[in-house]
C-alpha cells in the first residue's frame, strides 16, 4: 500500500476518535453542569427554608410578647425574658439573611434572578432594624448588598 | 433595547413568582415593632 494512503488513513481514524473523544467530553460536561446547578438550587432552597424558620420563630415569639401585653397586669418578667429571646432570634434571622447576601454577593447565585424578590426583603430588614446596621454591624453582606441595589 | 431586556430579566426574578416567605417579612417586622413599644412600655411601668 502507498505510504501516503497509510498517513491519510491514519489520520482519519485519528479525527474520528478524537470527534468521538470531544463527543462524550462534552455529554460528560453537560452532565456535570446540570449536577452543579441542581446542587446549587438545593442549597438555595435550604437557605430559604432556614431563612423562613428562622422569620417564623421571631414571629412566634413577637406574637408570645404582644399576648403577654394583652394580660390586665402584664408579667414585666415574663415580657423581658420573651424579649431577650427574640433579640437572639433576630439575631439568628439576620445571620441566615447575611449568608444569602453573601451569596448573591460573591457572585455563588445569578444576582438578577433574586434581585425582584430580595430587594424589599432586604430594605425591610436595613428599616427595622436600624441598631443592628450601625457602624459596627456584623450583618456587613446585607448591607452592602442593599446599598448596592439602592444605587443601581 | 438591551436595557430593556435587562430590566424584564430583572423584573421577571427567578421565576418562582415569590421567594418562600417573603412577602410576610414586613408582617414579621411591623409584629417585632409592636412587640417592642409593648416592652418599652412594660419596662416604663416598671420604672415608674
Amino acid at each position: 500500500m502507498d505510504p501516503q494512503w497509510v498517513i491519510a488513513i491514519g489520520t482519519s481514524v485519528a479525527a474520528v476518535a478524537a470527534g468521538v473523544g470531544v463527543a462524550i467530553a462534552w455529554r460528560q460536561l453537560s452532565k456535570l453542569n446540570k449536577s452543579i446547578r441542581t446542587a446549587s438550587l438545593a442549597n438555595i432552597l435550604q437557605l430559604e427554608a432556614e431563612m423562613n424558620a428562622r422569620k417564623a420563630r421571631v414571629n412566634e415569639i413577637a406574637c408570645d410578647i404582644r399576648r403577654a401585653g394583652l394580660e390586665e397586669t402584664p408579667n414585666v418578667e415574663l415580657i423581658e425574658i420573651l424579649d431577650d429571646e427574640m433579640g437572639g432570634l433576630i439575631e439568628n434571622w439576620l445571620n441566615a439573611s447575611d449568608r444569602l447576601a453573601y451569596c448573591i454577593l460573591h457572585k455563588y447565585w445569578i444576582e438578577r434572578d433574586w434581585r425582584a424578590e430580595y430587594r424589599p426583603y432586604m430594605q425591610d430588614l436595613v428599616d427595622s432594624y436600624p441598631d443592628k446596621f450601625g457602624p459596627n454591624t456584623r450583618y456587613t453582606n446585607i448591607l452592602d448588598l442593599h446599598s448596592k441595589w439602592v444605587r443601581e | 433595547m438591551a436595557k430593556d431586556k435587562a430590566e424584564k430579566m430583572i423584573r421577571r426574578g427567578n421565576g418562582f413568582g415569590d421567594v418562600q416567605g417573603s412577602q410576610d417579612s414586613g408582617k414579621t417586622n411591623r409584629n417585632v415593632e409592636k412587640a417592642v413599644r409593648i416592652v418599652r412600655e412594660v419596662k416604663k411601668t416598671k420604672k415608674d
